[in-house]
């Protein structure tokens, strides 16, 4: 199953119509992608893995509570208030395993439908290269929300369910109420998934490079994993500011009060800047590539 | 060959690009994109590097002038953010899920802070690192300081009689304070000069420089950014001496307002299921001080200015190599490295072992005496015998 079966599948009008045609094409490319992309079961299965994570985390700290300051952040949190369930599952998976299923996703994007041979097809329908790729960078970044989202519901029922729910305490000491709460988990939701949106444009670039997917996933996550060895060594800390990964878990100033927007947007331009990078790179990539199967 | 037509076909169909007659051109005239956008990105990056590094033109101020400013400055409400940056010559430890920050760990490193001030007697000081945060409050009489990755909350309580500008422990030094203890060193054994302007947190400031006289010292020159309008040290920088480049040690505001903080900044009340406890005044609690054991006397200076040496009594170092107790805190582990980097001396004043970094040496006698200075160690030697 590709994107390109379904289009096919529904091309009825002829290529006489173009430009009226191609809102519409638009919205049924994205639509199939998504489709593809969200029934793909080995993406399901990496989804059913990262919300394994918040049922552990909240089984084990149900089990045998923390003492303070223990383990990853707010974990010991987590047994006055079920809602931080949801950040300490996002701070743990954060570093691998949300980059690891991006990469899936996002290195499988060009290279996967090149190497079972529809990408052709795909282009025959008649989709530009152009539209091709912000239809597959479309699609990786909605799996990243729906990867992060998917940890936040779970942690956030599994913290109904086994702990108390009330006000929160933020990092800055300040209780606030936990509906209050629930907007700021909203909005590290939204900051993860940008902070992910980078690194899908670096996957879907190494994903135009090769035909052979699987090389583009490792090479997706190897960059990830080496950003973050780097983000770690002290001596190189003039870089630390240029690396993707650096702000990933800048998502804790939403967690002060007041907030830290300058740390937020510091994130959101890194992120935007290597966007802007990496997708006309793909695109330059794709254009120049010679589409033989 | 049937799948270059396809593909080519379905470009004209969509009008957009690779041309068929010429396809080697177009394939790099693609590339053209992403190297733009680097070059745009390269360009965005420094230029706004060069225009802020621009000395401004301002009119002249004499060293005494900003002296008086800086004093004058100290009830400007303010608001900003403080990166503290130490390049001591210590061994810089990755700092991996580090949650607590301790004071010890100012000694390596960058490190971040907010601050706010409203000008007459609330402040608050947060140091910052990624999911943690330390807060330093004070709302009028009220002190507490906050430990979220310890989830404890300390307090204490100033006399009613304390002055304004009453010094409470400070978990990070900002600007003021860094310009306030280099201006206290002002005396005879100082050579204070302005040297030019400079660009801080996009305010226009003058540099204040001083320069120890004295030849044994270590610091080179203090540079102070003292902002044109308010008067308020921006920036605080200590050069080694000798040493071209960059500072040992740097204070700056990256962001900073004079607006006045709402009030709400300095409210605080412990969060339900914080340890309370009280903070004793003016040293921080033994609970929260690093691995070092607090000296039993009070410290002994020789000698004065900046080739003045302090010299502490009853002082242990914690045993190297005891990951169970101190190598969680960055603190503790960074003292247990600085125990490895020292040598061992021997000399008129005994045994013991020495370190020294760009600005401050130390040397620890095996029985107990520690003498720190910004001087060589040669010099903690003299005052040790």
């Amino acid at each position: 199953m590709s994107t390109s079966d379904a289009l096919i599948g529904g091309r009825s009008a002829g290529p006489d119509a173009p430009a009226v045609r191609r809102h519409g094409l638009d919205l049924r490319l994205f639509r199939s992608e998504l489709r593809l992309v969200l029934r793909r079961r080995r993406n399901l299965a990496l989804i059913a893995v990262l919300c394994c994570f918040p049922v552990l985390i909240g089984v084990a700290v149900r089990a045998s509570a923390p003492a303070n300051g223990d383990g990853p952040p707010f974990l010991s949190q987590v047994t006055s208030n079920g809602l931080f369930l949801v950040f300490t599952a996002l701070t743990v998976l954060l570093p691998f395993f949300l980059p690891l299923a991006v990469s899936v996703a996002s290195g499988e994007a060009v290279a996967g439908e090149a190497n079972i041979g529809t990408l052709r097809s795909l282009l025959v329908v008649p989709v530009s290269r152009t539209r091709l790729l912000g239809v597959k960078y479309a699609g990786s970044v909605v799996f990243s929300f729906v990867c992060a989202a998917s940890v936040a519901v779970v942690g956030l029922v599994v913290g109904l369910l086994l702990f108390p729910h009330g006000d929160v305490t933020l990092l800055s000491g300040t209780t606030i109420s936990y509906a209050d709460a629930l907007w700021r988990a909203l909005l590290v939701l939204g900051y993860v998934t940008a902070m992910l949106a980078g690194l899908c444009a670096i996957g879907l670039f190494v994903s135009t490079l090769t035909e052979v997917p699987i090389g583009a996933m490792a090479a997706t996550a190897v960059l990830a994993i080496v950003s973050e060895i780097a983000d770690s060594i002290p001596q190189i800390n003039a870089v630390h500011p240029y690396l993707f990964s650096h702000p990933w878990m800048s998502f804790g100033e939403l967690l002060r009060s007041p907030i830290g927007w300058h740390g937020l947007q510091t994130g959101l331009l890194t992120q935007l800047v290597y966007v802007a990078i990496f997708l006309p790179a793909a695109w330059a990539r794709l254009q120049s590539k010679d589409i033989t199967s | 060959m049937s799948g270059r037509r396809l593909s080519g076909s379905s470009q004209d169909g969509r009008g957009t690009v690779v041309a068929m007659s010429s396809p080697a051109l177009s394939r790099r005239v693609v590339w053209l994109v992403p190297a733009a956008v680097v070059l745009v990105v390269l360009v965005s990056i420094t230029i706004p590097r060069v225009v802020a590094s621009a000395a401004p033109s301002l009119p002249h101020r004499s060293a005494a002038q900003l002296l008086v400013d800086v004093a004058h400055s100290g009830h400007t409400p303010l608001a900003g953010t403080v990166v503290e940056t130490a390049r001591l010559g210590l061994p810089a430890l990755p700092e991996v899920g580090d949650t607590s920050i301790s004071p010890t760990s100012l000694l390596a490193g960058s490190h971040t802070a907010r601050v706010w001030y409203d000008g007459r007697n609330s402040s608050r000081i947060a140091l910052v690192s990624n999911l943690a945060e330390t807060d330093l409050l004070r709302n009028g009489r009220d002190v507490w300081l906050w430990t979220s990755g310890k989830n404890t909350a300390q307090h204490a309580r100033l006399p009613a009689s304390a002055p304004q500008g009453v010094e409470t422990p400070s978990p990070t030094l900002t600007p003021q304070d860094a310009a306030r203890r280099a201006l206290a060193a002002v005396d005879p054994s100082t050579r204070v000069t302005v040297d030019g302007t400079a660009k801080v947190a996009g305010r226009s400031a003058y540099e204040l420089v001083l320069q120890p006289r004295d030849h044994r010292s270590l610091v080179g020159d203090v540079r102070i950014a003292v902002d044109s309008a308010t008067g308020v040290p921006l920036r605080v920088q200590v050069h080694a001496r000798g040493a071209t480049g960059r500072p040992a040690f740097e204070t700056t505001f990256t962001s900073v307002s004079f607006s006045r903080p709402s009030a709400d900044v300095f409210r605080f009340s412990p969060p339900p299921g914080a340890k309370v406890s009280t903070l004793g005044l003016p040293t921080s609690s033994k609970g929260s001080g690093p691995a070092v054991d607090h000296p039993d006397t009070k410290p002994v200076v020789h000698g004065s200015g900046w080739a003045a040496v302090v010299e502490l009594s009853g002082v242990s170092l914690p045993q190297s190599g005891g990951p169970a107790d101190g190598g969680r805190e960055s603190g503790g582990n960074l003292l247990s490295s600085m125990g490895q980097a020292m040598t061992p001396v021997h000399g008129a004043f005994g045994t013991g072992q020495e370190l020294r970094t760009t600005l401050v040496s130390f040397l620890l006698l095996d029985d107990g005496r520690l003498f720190v200075g910004a001087v060589p160690p040669a010099v903690l030697e003299q005052a040790a015998s």
